[in-house]
């Protein structure tokens, strides 16, 4: 009886042991694993408050920067992106930290600031911690028209928000476009005594009469075609008087550009940065250098490019006209590409001067085409653009005073090749150019 | 007679363990079973929220320090194939101090420990239109040597940035979908994987990805490119 009785007792033991042995570990396996889904979850719902937390105050940062004056602040890197200007910030137990530095890149005329804003979001709940960078690029002083993607010089009663709306214009990559009346600077007489190669400060007849060898006096030079060279550079081209059309167009590396003026035609070839110049003039070396300056002392009838671009990708043309410019094809680079390519070929200016003597002088310059436009330029306009394209693609820039659109443009910013800053400018000018946010990461405590 | 067990009491002692045993054995295999069915099953369910976190990491750092440039220079910050995915960002960023030009090597960074030998860098100066990647050769005391020498002039303000670049491939014969790290190997991330799908939305900035494990299990995310925005 008694050996019946051990054995019963071990087996029931090793029973007890073993099911017990299963069950914990079965329990235990669970509650690891409860728990680190938990605190798996805990960690990407609190993580993500702080996420949440912290892009809705980089959002209201970004409108509050855009919508600020900065006109307003001598030197907004230093009066306006400050703490006293942007506090610590404290929403959902989320405490938001700003902590400004700028770097200043002097040019020529103006100034580049880059502002970064190390941005700290911390909970106080626990050590879960995000690090931001924010950036934003300032550019302050005489700024080249050029740099600005977009800006109508003109004093409008609406938010610029809506005055875009309202004249369809947009910008694929929400450049800061500008409807403003500030003070510029339009430099016109020193850009075509530079371009006429003359000396001294003053634009006149008499000086043009005296460098193209006329009779001095102060009446306006003939009507004409005129070639402005020296020592093997070709300095630019003067037309006096209004020209029916100019017509762009490449063939391999060699730019062609005619001019046809009272029904003559005159056709310019050469290639960009070399010697290489040919015309209708035989006097001119074939072996110059042209500064691809064409300067139109009158209207342009009509500007016009052959086949599907007109313009070669080394070319810088500097185009002014004093007074109306129409367009009526697109404008377009060879082997352009948005991505890739980063200054415009052309740069169209058009403005009334000490030369034109007009009674009523109207530098314009008019978009009149039918299809989907392409205008890869930098357009300088002291007078009103005027768009009766339906579709309107700009990659370049555009400033006027004045703007009248019968469709949609489409703005694309890319500087321009020709070093503008020279003539034409804002005067002392603030431009917050870009805003961007360059990280965003997790920060661990130990 | 009174010493020893009847065959009756045997029988019934041995019937009984043998039930007994029997129950136990029964019970203790079906339990291990299932054990192991969960045990499998949490396994899976872990690594498929270690692949999950890893992608989702990595996705959402992807361009970080590297925005301006990218767009600027443009090169790529996110890349994939049918079954293959890349990412590039930046881990650190330092601002030159100092003028640098066309063939020197050493530069001086603050003490920084993510400039180390062998991580692969971008010096960029936007301003010159200057850039270039190089790799760090030797790192002392606040001190770099790069590899190769700068092919450019870089001014003062001009930027280098650590990269990291991370790899993703799902080897379909072997079912695993593996990740790399830089230069090294591509480790295994998670086993089993029966699909793998990613697509990139440039026009939102967004990523979809897809992972299917034994034929069951699938999960769908959609992550946002915080840092290439």
């Amino acid at each position: 009886m008694k050996m019946k009785k051990k054995g019963n007792i071990i087996i029931s033991i090793l029973f007890i042991i073993l099911v017990s042995f299963i069950g914990l570990s079965l329990l235990t396996h669970t509650i690891i694993h409860t728990k680190i889904t938990r605190a798996r979850t805990k960690k990407i719902l609190e993580t993500d408050n702080i996420h949440q937390n912290l892009i809705q105050y980089l959002h209201n940062f970004r409108e509050k920067i855009f919508q600020e004056n900065l006109q307003n602040f001598k030197n907004p890197e230093i009066d306006y992106f400050n703490n006293t200007n942007f506090p610590d910030f404290k929403n959902n137990n989320i405490l938001i930290k700003n902590s400004f530095k700028y770097i200043s890149t002097p040019k020529k005329y103006y100034k580049k600031i880059k502002v970064n804003d190390n941005l700290l979001a911390t909970s106080e709940k626990n050590s879960l911690c995000l690090s931001s960078n924010a950036i934003i690029k300032i550019i302050s002083g005489k700024i080249p028209f050029t740099l600005i993607p977009f800006f109508i010089n003109k004093e409008v009663d609406i938010p610029k928000d809506v005055f875009m709306q309202e004249n369809n214009i947009k910008s694929k990559k929400h450049e800061n476009l500008l409807v403003n009346n500030s003070k510029t600077e339009f430099n016109v007489s020193e850009f075509l005594l530079n371009s006429l190669k003359i000396k001294g400060n003053i634009l006149s007849w008499r000086n043009v009469r005296e460098k193209f060898g006329f009779e001095i006096s102060d009446e306006p030079i003939d009507e004409g075609i005129y070639i402005l060279s020296e020592d093997d550079v070709v300095e630019s081209i003067f037309v006096q008087g209004n020209v029916e059309k100019i017509i762009f167009s490449i063939q391999d590396n060699i730019q062609i550009i005619q001019i046809i003026k009272e029904g003559n035609s005159y056709e310019i070839s050469y290639t960009p940065n070399d010697t290489y110049f040919m015309c209708w003039d035989n006097t001119i070396d074939e072996q110059s250098i042209f500064k691809e300056k064409i300067i139109i002392n009158g209207n342009i009838g009509s500007i016009e490019q052959k086949d599907e671009a007109g313009f070669l990708e080394d070319s810088n043309i500097k185009l002014f006209s004093s007074g109306t410019t129409i367009i009526k094809t697109s404008l377009k680079t060879k082997n352009f590409d948005s991505k890739k390519t980063k200054l415009t070929n052309l740069t169209l200016i058009s403005s009334f001067n000490a030369l034109y003597n007009q009674a009523n002088p109207k530098s314009n310059i008019i978009v009149d085409t039918q299809n989907k436009t392409e205008i890869h330029a930098s357009i300088i306009i002291n007078g009103k653009f005027t768009n009766k394209s339906q579709d309107l693609k700009l990659s370049g820039s555009l400033f006027a005073k004045d703007l009248e659109n019968k469709g949609i443009i489409e703005i694309e910013h890319l500087n321009s090749k020709f070093d503008s800053g020279n003539y034409y400018r804002t005067k002392d000018f603030k431009y917050l150019k870009e805003f961007f946010i360059d990280s965003i990461e997790e920060i661990y405590y130990e | 007679m009174n010493n020893g067990f009847s065959i009756l009491e045997l029988i019934i002692a041995l019937a009984l363990t043998l039930t007994i045993l029997s129950i136990v054995i029964t019970n203790v295999s079906e339990t291990s079973i299932i054990s192991k069915k969960i045990t499998s099953k949490q396994d899976v369910l872990e690594s498929v929220f270690h692949t999950v976190d890893t992608i989702k990491t990595d996705l959402t750092k992807c361009g970080m320090r590297l925005q301006e440039a990218s767009k600027y220079f443009n090169f790529p910050l996110f890349e994939h194939s049918e079954k293959s995915f890349k990412v590039i960002y930046g881990i650190s960023n330092e601002i030159f101090q100092t003028d640098y030009f066309k063939g020197e090597k050493r530069i001086d960074v603050n003490k920084n420990e993510c400039f180390r030998k062998g991580k692969p860098v971008l010096v960029y100066n936007i301003e010159n239109d200057v850039f270039e990647f190089n790799e760090i050769k030797k790192s002392e005391n606040g001190k770099i040597i790069l590899l190769k020498n700068l092919e450019n002039d870089y001014l003062k303000n001009s930027i280098i940035v650590v990269l990291k670049q991370i790899n993703y491939k799902l080897y379909s014969k072997q079912n695993i979908l593996k990740r790399k790290t830089g230069k090294g190997y591509f480790q295994p991330l998670i086993e089993n994987v029966t699909d793998f799908y990613i697509k990139l939305f440039p026009e939102s900035n967004s990523v979809l990805y897809r992972i299917e494990v034994n034929n069951k299990e699938q999960i769908r995310g959609y992550i946002f490119l915080i840092n290439t925005v």
